[in-house]
């Protein structure tokens, strides 16, 4: 499942399930057709059971070229299981992590 | 007079002069007063050495006067003098203080990694505003002796994604202390530079531990298909924080021969802890069979295997297992009913669960009867008389898990409770919890019935509970 609701300067996605390569590249695609056109893009992670290491790459990758256009990438919701993965991971230092959307939109 | 300002975003910064009078604040209104839709005024006092006690009655006034316009005042970088005389004033609880780093120069900037409340910060500040100018200071300090510098420079630049630098950041790979080495194994991860993949096969050797674990979390990372067999490796070590790694790390990689690798593990490891972890990670892989496993588990030898078990039931959302969960609520085994309860209370909705658990209550041991209790406040079918029923139960942890969960379940059926066990249950953490449940829900009148049981309760801890509701509402 991904779903992207318009907020504006801002794009919201919502993600079911596991976050893997697969996911990644359709975000990747998806986002690519709005870029140009916001701000600032929000995921929630709210219904996000997982995320493995080729999803991470995935994200990685996104941040990467989200940032090089000067556009801001927020992750929010994410449960305590994936909270540890990124603070394992180191992430939680690359990423901004907002625990619920109201923040993660300011 | 301020020495500079500037307006971005409905935020009007300004910074002032090294010792700012009274005046100064004046100024700062009717500069204030010429802009509009002004939300924050950040007065940045990092040139500020001393302001005498009778100006700082300037600052105040300003707060004042500004906070009735709906404008937030903000002190950033305020220097240890100013601060130690607002402390000594007792203002600070007046003033919202923080730090603003675009005010700094990039010099200035870097000199905070040899700080470290502040390294970390600075460096995702960096990160997120990187320009040319920084770029080019972070690129000095990979040449910088200093290891600290060093370290937090890699950091920087991985967060940045700037690959620039990633023949440097590879030779700092090599380097004698380990926290470069560490930071230079994590970022190229970050990176995906798999060209450094063969050094950090060799870091998992290394005597330090953060040093082994940034190298495997860089190789789950840029994992391919090969990766998870080479991993292994690390679960035959016998430092357990070793094997925990290799274990965290295959679960990232979450491939069909990572789950093979990890339920294998499982039947051979003996540390309860390491198994505990491999029962956690294996709940991340789809793997049908899983359930059938994790129920068997509940059995284990080893609260700690039983613990991770449940949880990773309820991970897996396991709803076919209920009915095995149900006939082990009365298992004679009193951690294996304790944990099926416990699941239960996560995995069931309807009322044949609550049924069931409240026709096993009398029949169990105050462990499994506390687990009900909870599980029935998750489950949410109204039970409210049975719960009800137990208020009056000779033990005061049934009493007070009763009240939880018919707070979960029946607002007001809890709130009556609330009310009457605050005033005469002779259990004080019965009273704190109905404090908590008066607290939470905010009837009418809430404020000054806790106001009243502040003064009537004899039991500091109520007392504590009481104010913290009466504190954060007010």
């Amino acid at each position: 499942m991904l779903e992207i609701v318009d907020n504006g300067k801002t794009k919201i996605i919502y993600i079911g399930g596991t976050f893997n390569f697969e996911v990644g590249l359709e975000l990747k695609e998806k986002i690519g057709e709005y870029m140009h056109h916001n701000t600032l893009f929000v995921i929630s992670f709210k219904d996000i059971s997982f995320i493995n290491s080729s999803g991470i790459r995935e994200l990685l990758d996104l941040h990467r070229i989200l940032a090089s256009n000067g556009i801001k990438l927020h992750l929010c919701e994410l449960s305590e299981d994936i909270n540890e993965l990124f603070s394992f991971t180191g992430l939680d230092n690359v990423f901004k992590i907002y625990s619920d959307e109201t923040s993660a939109l300011e | 007079m301020p020495i500079n300002f500037s307006f971005n975003n409905n935020i009007l910064k300004i910074i002032l002069s090294s010792s700012p009078v009274r005046r100064d604040f004046t100024d700062i209104l009717k500069l204030a007063s010429n802009y509009k839709n002004i939300a924050q005024l950040k007065l940045d006092l990092s040139h500020t050495d001393y302001i005498r006690s009778q100006d700082i009655t300037g600052l105040i006034s300003l707060k004042k006067i500004i906070a009735e316009n709906g404008v937030q005042l903000l002190l950033t970088n305020v220097k240890e003098g100013v601060y130690q005389l607002l402390e000594l004033m007792d203002l600070l609880p007046y003033f919202n203080i923080g730090i603003d780093y675009s005010s700094f120069s990039c010099d200035e900037l870097l000199a905070f990694f040899s700080d470290p409340d502040a390294a970390q910060q600075v460096s995702d500040y960096i990160a997120q505003n990187y320009s040319s100018a920084l770029q080019v200071k972070l690129y000095e300090l990979l040449n910088n002796n200093d290891p600290i510098y060093k370290e937090w420079a890699i950091l920087t630049m991985g967060k940045a994604h700037d690959t620039g630098m990633i023949s440097h950041i590879r030779e700092a790979l090599n380097h004698d202390a380990s926290n470069v080495v560490r930071a230079a194994a994590i970022v190229t991860g970050w990176l995906n530079d798999s060209c450094s993949k063969e050094k950090l096969y060799e870091l998992l050797k290394s005597n330090f531990i953060d040093v082994v674990s940034a190298a495997a979390i860089s190789i789950a990372l840029m994992a391919n298909d090969a990766d998870p067999e080479r991993l292994k490796k690390l679960l035959a070590s016998n430092d357990e924080r070793i094997r925990m790694i290799g274990i965290n790390c295959l679960g990232l990689i979450n491939d069909e021969h990572s789950y093979n690798i990890l339920y294998k593990h499982f039947l051979k490891e003996h540390s309860e802890t390491v198994r505990a972890n491999v029962v956690k990670t294996l709940s991340f892989f789809h793997e049908k069979e899983l359930g059938k496993f994790f129920v068997s588990l509940l059995e284990d030898s080893s609260t700690k295997v039983q613990e991770a078990a449940v949880n990773a039931l309820i991970r897996i959302r396991a709803t076919d297992k209920i009915k095995y969960l149900i006939k082990k609520v009365t298992d004679k085994n009193v951690w294996v009913g304790y944990f099926a309860t416990k699941a239960l209370g996560a995995l069931c909705k309807d009322a044949y669960c609550a049924d069931t658990l409240i026709k096993h209550y009398d029949h169990v041991r105050l462990q499994i009867k506390l687990a009900i209790l909870d599980s029935l406040g998750k489950i949410g079918i109204d039970c409210s008389d049975f719960l009800y029923s137990l208020l009056e139960d000779t033990n005061y942890d049934i009493r007070k898990e009763a009240l939880n969960a018919l707070s979960l379940i029946n607002k007001e059926k809890a709130l009556a409770a609330a009310y009457n066990l605050l005033e005469k249950d002779d259990n004080w953490l019965v009273r704190i919890k109905a404090v908590d449940i008066i607290g939470s829900y905010k009837p009418d009148g809430f404020l000054n019935l806790l106001k009243k049981r502040l003064y009537a309760d004899n039991n500091k801890y109520v007392k504590q509970k009481i104010l913290e509701y009466l504190e954060n509402y007010v």
